[in-house]
């Protein structure tokens, strides 16, 4: 299986991966998500076999294949921009890797067609790459990838290039496809969405570095950082010090509030940031764990409603309910303790 | 990981390449520069004509920018036809303004000469209205008749230049200014002129480059009393036997070149042309008003006259006999070029310099294509390398012709070696002036090629052998037929380089069309326009092809992610 080992990497002097190791299971589907331009597209190449390294090993099956040629490694990269052969067509395309295997011509035939009826692109076979649609593309590229079975698939952002509407429909396929095959994907993507459905498992690349990794549901509800819990969208941020650390209390400017049990201790008087996300609030029904706002503004979402709140002292926030409140209006907010992310306020960072 | 090993093919990948500049260009420019010193040690400062080499020079830079400036001033308007109106018999004149540019000099000077030489049609026309004994119009050897020639010979590459960056001058912005109250005038001087000047200057940098080296056309159009840098360095080697100041010279026409190409290059300008100006319809218009409808007229009466009229006279002069029974048509002039008269300077029927021209040009761009091909290939191996190697294959980017005649000559074409190298002389010099013609193609080409292409050919199993066979290969033959046909078209008229290598027995065309011209009698003008009228078909043909290579380019059709239906 994939081991990777300490990997460092330099680009144009600046460090753009930094100490990378994980290993990953027989058939387990790996998501990293980070923002773009954090190096996760030169991980997939490097593991490709496609970049030099400053240091690390790439190993499979225990074996150093960190000088192997990218050509022998038989690990399968999708592209974000399909990188389809444009002088092919798309049969072409497709049996491009069996090609080079030097298969018998019958073999590659019935492959190709296997292939392309997996990803239901068999009336497209004669047609050129290019009068193709991008969701098209996309199929075309994954039936390419997948036709030389390769020992390890990666995708860098499959669906990145698509529009909504069809990214969400072809993610329900390549789901559908990537079950079938039984073997580990690396897949790539800026997009948490896209992470959650695909992911056994998360590695978030931030800054060179993987600062956190887990099921899906463990990352996105205990983020270890700060940094992570925005990234996720929890825009929410109330700071103040720690009163009591068992159970964790914090004075805020604006009440007391009590957390749920977190990643890390806190002393007391230690100064730190709460965060709220959007589903942690309703309506209170007593006194406890409660922030007194203003409806400032309501925005219909189809599931619910964003609404817009303001604190006594001026803070803004934004939660999601169920039903709408009257605009102006003031309500009193319940939060639900175990919702609550904590982390040590970083200087520098206002609220 | 493995590309950056060196191992004994990626050496020799690079050692052909430069092992082939340095037996062919430096060896021969290091043959001039020694001949030169040699001399200069002996006698110093003052053993030589420095009069000459005044005046030659002086001659060469003035004549160079009159020409210039006189090209500019027809081809500014005529860019500006092409890249603002639409109107009939455009598709016409852009393909009759495409063509002079790849013409050999022999042919454009031939053509001149069937119009308005002594014997040219204009003169013969004259002297049969008004009874005359003599050609009114003595225009042959005169400046006149090289500046003429000149602005024939690189309106085009104005037009070119100039014309693809005017089409890119979006209307809006001009029409922008105009609403905003600047007159016609200002949104010229303020909007348009900034927008177009470095097209402006790359046009005329070029042109004084091709102005500051041409050779053929001086010495067929201009006559004994002028000589420029290059024609005195063929004069003093042929006539005068005088090495050492044409080495001389040769040293400060190479000086000058590299200086021009350097500016050139440094400004980050390309010495390319771009193949022809496609029109960006939404800047088009039909002329409306009565100045726009006059201007479109002229003008294109003008371009006719100034680029088609010449070789209309060419092949009039190569298809129509005069005798006793008047004139006719006839292919009298084509059939005789199969004879081998006694009377012929050759030893052999003229049309053989057809297929001598053939066999060199085809041997000239595949030397060229396949040198091209390997430094294409070597330079982006390494970044520091291909960095030397791109400054070497500057410098015969900014050597004459001539220059590339006289040192080959000079190293190769006397003594003891000569025998053995002569036959290769030739196809070895076009192939050096054409390299960097083939090379300004192979290379963005191949820099197009998106990496992540190539990357998934590696993934899917495709060694690096296999990536160039299969993906890159098929991508770029487009443009590397292209630059072979480039490549032939500048080997088939290549006159400069040739006039110092050819042999009596083995002429190539031009160097035919050059000694027939120079001859008497109506038979040998009539053959040397016939000569030239094929030269002037295969170079048209070429384009052609050229020109249809060009269509469904690969660039045209690159993956764009179309939105779904």
């Amino acid at each position: 299986m994939l081991e990777i080992r300490n990997i460092h990497k330099y680009y144009e002097k600046q460090l753009l991966l930094d100490d990378i190791s994980f290993t990953l299971g027989a058939d387990e589907t790996v998501c990293l998500l980070g923002p773009s331009g954090g190096g996760k597209s030169t991980l997939l190449r490097i593991i490709a076999g496609l970049e030099e390294l400053e240091s690390g090993q790439v190993l499979w099956d225990g074996q150093d294949i960190t000088h192997e040629p990218a050509h022998l490694r038989r690990f399968g990269l999708m592209f974000q921009d399909y990188a389809l052969f444009p002088h092919m067509n798309v049969r072409e395309n497709v049996a491009f890797g069996l090609r080079m295997q030097r298969l018998p011509d019958d073999e590659i035939h019935r492959r190709t067609d296997e292939a392309l009826a997996l990803v239901n692109m068999n009336a497209f076979a004669k047609r050129r790459v290019t009068d193709l649609s991008g969701g098209e593309q996309q199929r075309v590229a994954l039936a390419r990838a997948l036709v030389p079975h390769p020992r390890l698939l990666m995708l860098d952002e499959p669906l990145g290039a698509l529009d909504r509407a069809l990214r969400e429909q072809l993610s329900e396929d390549l789901r559908a496809v990537l079950q079938q095959m039984d073997i580990p994907v690396i897949y790539v993507t800026h997009d948490q969405e896209e992470a959650f459905t695909f992911g056994d498992r998360l590695f978030i690349l931030h800054e060179g570095r993987i600062i956190q990794s887990g099921s899906p549901d463990q990352v996105y509800n205990h983020p270890d950082s700060l940094w992570l819990a925005a990234f996720f969208g929890h825009k929410n941020r109330l700071d103040g010090h720690v009163v009591e650390s068992e159970p964790l209390r914090v004075r805020t400017a604006d009440g007391l509030l009590e957390c749920g049990p977190q990643s890390q201790e806190y002393q007391k008087g230690q100064i730190v940031t709460v965060v709220l996300p959007l589903d942690a609030a309703s309506l209170a029904a007593d006194e406890k764990n409660t922030l007194d706002a203003w409806v400032k503004d309501i925005r219909f979402q189809g599931m619910g409603y964003m609404i817009d709140f303001q604190l006594a002292h001026g803070q803004e926030m934004t939660f999601f309910f169920n039903e709408s409140l009257p605009r102006g209006g003031q309500v009193r907010l319940a939060l639900q303790p175990h919702s609550i992310l904590c982390f040590p306020k970083i200087e520098g960072q206002g609220t | 990981m493995q590309s950056k090993r060196w191992n004994a093919g990626r050496l020799a990948l690079w050692l052909l390449p430069l092992g082939f500049l340095l037996a062919f260009y430096f060896f021969p420019l290091g043959k001039i520069a020694a001949l030169s010193l040699s001399k200069w040690r002996q006698n110093g400062l003052t053993g030589w004509d420095w009069g000459l080499v005044g005046r030659t020079a002086g001659f060469t830079f003035y004549q160079a920018v009159l020409s210039t400036l006189l090209t500019l001033v027809v081809g500014m308007p005529a860019a500006y036809l092409f890249s603002r109106f639409r109107f009939r018999g455009k598709g016409f004149l852009r393909v009759a303004s495409t063509l002079p540019f790849i013409l050999p000099t022999v042919v454009v000077a031939a053509a001149f000469n069937a119009l308005i030489g002594p014997h040219g049609w204009l003169n013969q026309g004259l002297m049969a209205a008004f009874q005359l004994a003599q050609p009114p119009i003595v225009i042959q050897n005169s400046l006149a008749a090289i500046l003429l020639a000149h602005v024939f010979y690189n309106t085009s590459i104005v037009i070119r230049v100039v014309s693809t960056a005017w089409e890119g001058v979006d209307l809006r912005l001009e029409n922008a200014a105009r609403t905003l109250g600047a007159s016609p005038a200002r949104v010229f001087r303020q909007v348009t002129l900034p927008l177009i000047r470095p097209a402006l200057i790359s046009a005329f940098l070029l042109v004084f480059l091709f102005d500051f080296t041409s050779f053929g056309v001086i010495l067929m159009l201009g006559g004994p009393q002028f000589s420029t840098l290059e024609v005195e360095i063929y004069i003093q080697t042929m006539q005068f036997l005088n090495l050492p100041l044409a080495g001389l010279l040769s040293l400060i026409q190479l000086v000058f070149c590299m200086g021009i190409t350097a500016l050139i290059i440094g400004t980050g300008r390309s010495l390319s042309v771009p193949v022809m100006p496609r029109g960006n319809q939404e800047n088009l218009r039909k002329p409306k008003k009565a100045p726009e409808k006059l201007f479109v007229f002229i003008m294109s009466f003008f371009l006719v006259f100034l680029l088609v009229m010449p070789l209309i006279a060419l092949v009039g002069q190569a298809l129509i006999v005069s005798d006793q029974n008047g004139w006719h048509l006839s292919l009298q002039y084509f059939r005789q070029l199969f004879v081998n008269s006694r009377q012929s300077i050759f030893y052999v029927p003229p049309i053989d310099a057809l297929r001598n021209s053939l066999l060199y040009a085809l041997t000239a761009s595949s030397l060229a294509l396949g040198l091209g091909m390997l430094l294409a290939i070597a330079t982006r191996a390494s970044r520091i390398l291909s960095r030397v190697l791109n400054w070497l294959v500057l410098l015969p980017l900014g050597t004459s012709a001539v220059t590339f005649g006289l040192g080959l000559y000079l190293a190769f074409g006397t003594g003891r070696t000569a025998l053995r190298w002569y036959p290769l002389l030739i196809p070895l010099a076009h192939a050096l002036i054409a390299l960097p013609f083939v090379l300004n193609l192979i290379e963005p080409a191949l820099n197009a090629i998106p990496a992540n292409l190539k990357w998934a050919a590696r993934t899917l199993g495709a060694s690096p052998r296999a990536v160039w066979r299969r993906v890159e290969l098929p991508i770029i033959w487009r443009s590397a037929l292209t630059a072979f046909v480039y490549a032939f078209a500048i080997s088939l008229g290549e006159f400069g380089a040739t006039s110092f290598l050819t042999r009596p027995d083995i002429p190539t065309l031009p160097i035919a069309v050059y000694r027939y011209l120079n001859l008497p009698g109506s038979l040998n003008y009539g053959q040397a326009m016939a000569m030239s009228v094929i030269l002037l078909a295969v170079c048209a043909l070429s384009m052609f092809l050229v020109d249809r290579l060009q269509l469904p380019g690969w660039s045209d059709n690159t993956r764009k992610v179309q939105p779904d239906a």
